[in-house]
């Protein structure tokens, strides 16, 4: 045990010694995790407020089906729905889009009885009455809105619109450019009356499976029906969606950074060299005063520990206050689509142990390749040639 | 053990310490959430947004495949190639919308 903790405290001493290869290593190492830990930390923060999303939303989502893809719905449907066995709550929500001056917004439209109380603002109210909104931090923050403001947009210019409140930006990421309003409201604003984009259905526990069997075999058992066929979607459906598309979508990421960890190896190898001539010098020297080389090995492994466990959470700290400080600056536009350089909302970043374990075990691959032949090749040659 | 060797022990115990603590902030900041805005929201507008995408640009599935489950990106301008929608990554080329403005404030 002696013998492993001098071990242990020659590889100190060797790190303090060369301070600026170990210092040129440390910050190799830490440019190379910064991105990657600001990547899963970002990609796990989506993925939780995406859950939530998923969790809290309807049981079951029926829209039409036209050519293939989800049209709109009739409003017929919903008397239908609500005396369907297991039904709890049935409304229309309309979904769209807008532009709002030069930003796109997202237009939602749900009726007024929805609305909660415990719903926080930065500023103003809820909506109340016709036309009017809630409008998002983003759009708020980006065109100096107050409230009390009225506008048209030009989808249809004869819709007049008052702002009564802004959303909070802690909401979700998909609030920064929302414009929340009646479902009425939405209904004269797009022009299409008498349909939603679709209708949410809420069911007892256990029943969303069948009752979504159901909707969809009646729908499609009346062919003579003028009705298009409908589309339903559960929430087992909308798991999947979710699991799909974030596991691929990480996968993908860490895919890459294996490819950019696997060329940078033989690039710290060339990299190691700097210090190399040194290096050899020490191993020389220690062989010569009787070291075993499994001795120098083990040494040299415990070196790259100590650099790998000093690398990997420096950079989840530089990480977690990048993200968590500066909200993110300049890296989050990388992995949110359409924020800009500086996000109008708290970018979501969660710091999980297995990506953070991962970076280490980066860091402790990457030091081991680089290193460990090298040592091995130096010092199972004779002493004197080593130190030549 | 030299003084220096026993600066940088007692450092990287610290930085080692320092992480796992702020690691578990983070989770129980996280845990808070799940009472929080975050779920009062998304309980009343039954769930909306789901992909990592402020809105819907170019097609609605990256923003939320529960209102258009098709990637109709990919049906245009060249049918069934690749798609140009903006959160795809990989993608060689950027076509973008010509935002007009559509904004008139009324007195």
């Amino acid at each position: 045990m002696n013998q492993h903790l001098n071990l242990l405290f020659a590889a100190f001493g060797n790190i303090i010694r060369n301070k600026v290869r170990s210092i040129a290593i440390l910050l190799c190492l830490i440019a190379v995790l910064f991105p990657f830990i600001c990547a899963m930390a970002i990609s796990e923060g989506i993925k939780f407020q995406s859950l939530i999303s998923v969790k809290e939303g309807a049981d079951i989502y029926v829209t039409s089906d036209h050519y293939g893809s989800n049209a709109p719905i009739s409003l017929h449907h919903l008397k239908r729905f609500q005396e369907m066995e297991g039904v709890v709550r049935v409304y229309p929500r309309v979904v769209g889009r807008t532009y709002f001056s030069n930003r796109l917004a997202t237009i939602v439209g749900i009726p007024p009885e929805n609305v909660t109380e415990s719903i926080r603002l930065i500023e103003g109210k809820m909506f109340r009455e016709k036309g009017e909104v809630v409008i998002g931090k983003g759009l708020a923050k980006e065109f100096n809105l107050q409230i009390g403001v009225r506008f048209t947009l030009a989808a249809n210019p004869s819709k007049l619109f008052k702002i009564t409140g802004f959303f909070d930006a802690d909401a979700t990421i998909w609030s920064a450019n929302l414009i929340l309003m009646a479902f009425e409201d939405t209904a004269e604003f797009f022009q299409v009356k008498g349909k939603a984009t679709d209708i949410l259905i809420y069911t007892r526990p256990g029943y969303a499976p069948l009752l979504a069997k159901e909707i969809q075999e009646k729908s499609l058992s009346t062919p003579d029906s003028l009705d298009p066929p409908l589309r339903v979607q559960d929430k087992s459906l909308v798991r999947r969606y979710f699991e799909r598309g974030f596991n691929y979508k990480a996968g993908v990421f860490t895919a890459l950074y294996t490819v950019a960890f696997a060329l940078a190896i033989p690039a710290l190898l060339i990299v190691s060299g700097f210090g190399q001539t040194e290096r050899r010098k020490e191993i020389g020297i220690i062989k010569a005063t009787g070291w075993q080389t499994q001795e120098v090995m083990e040494m040299v492994a415990l070196e790259n520990l100590i650099i790998s466990l000093t690398s990997a959470p420096l950079a989840i700290l530089m990480a977690m206050a990048w993200l968590k400080l500066f909200n993110g600056a300049f890296i989050a536009q990388f992995f949110i689509a359409e924020i800009g350089l500086m996000a109008p909302f708290p970018v979501p970043s969660r710091f999980l142990p297995l990506p953070c374990f991962f970076a280490f075990l980066f860091a402790i691959v990457l030091t081991m390749v680089g290193s460990l032949y090298s040592t091995w090749k130096t010092a199972t040659v004779p002493p004197v040639e080593a130190m030549r | 053990m030299g003084k220096k060797i026993r600066f940088y022990l007692l450092f990287l115990i610290v930085l080692v310490c320092l992480t796992i603590l702020a690691m578990a902030w983070d989770q129980y900041s996280w845990k808070r959430v799940e009472s929080d805005q975050m779920v009062a929201f998304q309980r009343m507008v039954g769930g909306v947004g789901m992909g990592a995408i402020s809105v819907p640009i170019w097609n609605f599935i990256n923003f939320d495949p529960r209102i258009q489950s098709t990637d109709d990106s990919t049906l245009w301008p060249i049918p069934g190639g690749y798609s140009y929608g903006p959160d795809r990554t990989a993608t060689v080329s950027y076509f973008e919308e010509i935002p007009v403005n559509q904004f008139m404030i009324k007195k």
